[in-house]
Parts: C-alpha cells; structure tokens; sequence
C-alpha cells in the first residue's frame, strides 16, 4: 500500500470526516472517492458532502457500523433495514447526516471502478495524528476529466500536480484510454 | 453559459480552469511519501473486466451529468 504523510490546518470540515473514518474503519474498508480528497490535500474550494465508498459487508457487521455511528453524533435518514437494502442490496446512495453543515453519502462497491479503488486505495496521515484513506489518482484523474463539470477539471489537475511523485502514470494512462479520455492536455505542463 | 460552453476550445479549457490549479497546487505544502508499497492486484485483468462492463458503467455516470460539459474536448479522438 502507497502511505503519504501531509500537514495541515485542521478545518472543521476535516474534525468532522476524521471522527467519521474513525468509526468507519473499525468496521469496513472504505476510500474517499470525492472532492474532499482535494480539499484535504490543499485545494480551497467549497463542498456540502464528502462521498465514501465501503466495501460490501454483511448485515450483522452494517448493522454494528449503524448502531456506533448513531451513538456518535450521526443521523441517518432511514431506520437500518432500508439503510442496508438501500446501500447493499439496491447499490443506492446512502446519505449519513452530521451535526454540523456537511453530510457524508455512502456508497458501497458496485463496479470495476469501484474495486480499483478500494484495492488500491492510499493511506494518508494528517499531522502525524490522524490517518484516512483515499482512491488511487490513477483513477480518480481520468474518472474527473470524464465528468467534465468545470469543478471536476479543476480537481483533476489539481491532483494531478500533487501526486506527480507517487502516480503510477503508464496505468494511468490505460484507464484514462480505456474511457475514452485523453491526459495530453496535463501531460504536456 | 451553454453557448460558450460549445463555443470554447481544449486551450481555452486548459487555460481558464486547469493550469491555475497546477500552479495552485504547486503552493500548497507537499505531500511527504512514506512508502510506495509493492501491490498484488492483477491490474490487467482488471483492465480487461472493466472493457467488458465499461459501457454500462460509463451510461449509467452519463446520466447524472448535464449536456454540455467539457468531456468532449478530452476525447482521445479529438487529438
């Protein structure tokens, strides 16, 4: 596994995802797939959710996750049946709410994409104190430019100039041509 | 906004909402790597299972998206 260290003022926006992956991480392997991840690395750009792919689990474990993420200050829009049929069995958005502006959307592996991204997902640790984990650029670059809003070509770049040193940029480049999408435009700075 | 959404160019693209980001980036404190571990996932058969879903996975983020997003101009076909 690829492990960055970063420093950095803590935002409230960062305590809240922290104490959330905290929980998380005792129960599933999960990865920062959204524009936090830029955001945690530097970018300044305003955000309301912060997307987290899981790994499927069985109930027994979803249901401990559900109950220690209700006792810690979250709240969930659905009682913890539909919150597992929606998240596992209906592969659906689920939205965990926390108490102060921002909400975290849960999604859990459907897709290829998805399986990359788990497997193989980076560890960062903030400050030497706090550790997350997040998708592999070699993904999640190609993946923005195929989005192609204005914010997503801004992450992709921004990201791109980041992880320079660790991307491993011959898979990047097979993913970013398997899409359809061509990286000449960053290549090129 | 849609028309010069279809009116720009890759350059222009590039100019007005990527490279700033490179530079921004450049500024922000660096990351420090600790370890570039070794991997064992097979990546080309991944490849090769993602060419065989990649359609529908691909349609189904369309969907979400608005027309006339910029995702034209990075089609490998256009360069």
């Amino acid at each position: 596994m690829r492990v960055i260290k970063i420093s950095k003022e803590i935002t409230e926006l960062d305590e809240i995802v922290f104490k959330f992956v905290s929980i998380l991480e005792k129960h599933v392997r999960y990865v920062i797939v959204s524009g936090y991840v830029a955001i945690l690395l530097g970018e300044n750009r305003p955000t309301q959710d912060v997307d987290i792919l899981i790994e499927n689990i069985e109930k027994e474990k979803a249901e401990k996750l559900y109950e220690e993420l209700s006792s810690s200050g979250f709240y969930f829009a659905e009682n913890f049946k539909d919150f597992y049929r929606f998240l596992f069995e209906l592969k659906e958005k689920v939205d965990i709410f926390s108490e102060k502006l921002w909400y975290f959307d849960l999604k859990s592996v459907k897709d290829f994409f998805d399986v990359f991204s788990i497997e193989n997902r980076i560890k960062v640790i903030v400050n030497e104190r706090f550790q997350l984990f997040i998708s592999p650029p070699e993904l999640q670059i190609p993946y923005k430019i195929y989005l192609g809003a204005d914010k997503d070509l801004k992450d992709a770049a921004f990201l791109y100039e980041k992880f320079k040193e660790i991307v491993d940029r011959e898979k990047m480049r097979r993913i970013a041509n398997e899409i359809g999408i061509s990286l000449k435009v960053l290549e090129n700075v | 906004m849609f028309r010069k959404r279809f009116e720009t160019s890759v350059e222009e693209i590039w100019k007005e909402y990527m490279r700033p980001y490179i530079f921004l980036a450049r500024k922000t404190p660096k990351i420090e790597v600790v370890e570039i571990g070794r991997s064992d996932f097979d990546f080309n058969g991944w490849l090769e299972n993602l060419r065989a879903q990649k359609k529908e996975i691909l349609r189904r983020i369309k969907t979400f998206r608005e027309p006339g997003n910029f995702r034209r101009f990075f089609k490998v076909k256009d360069f």
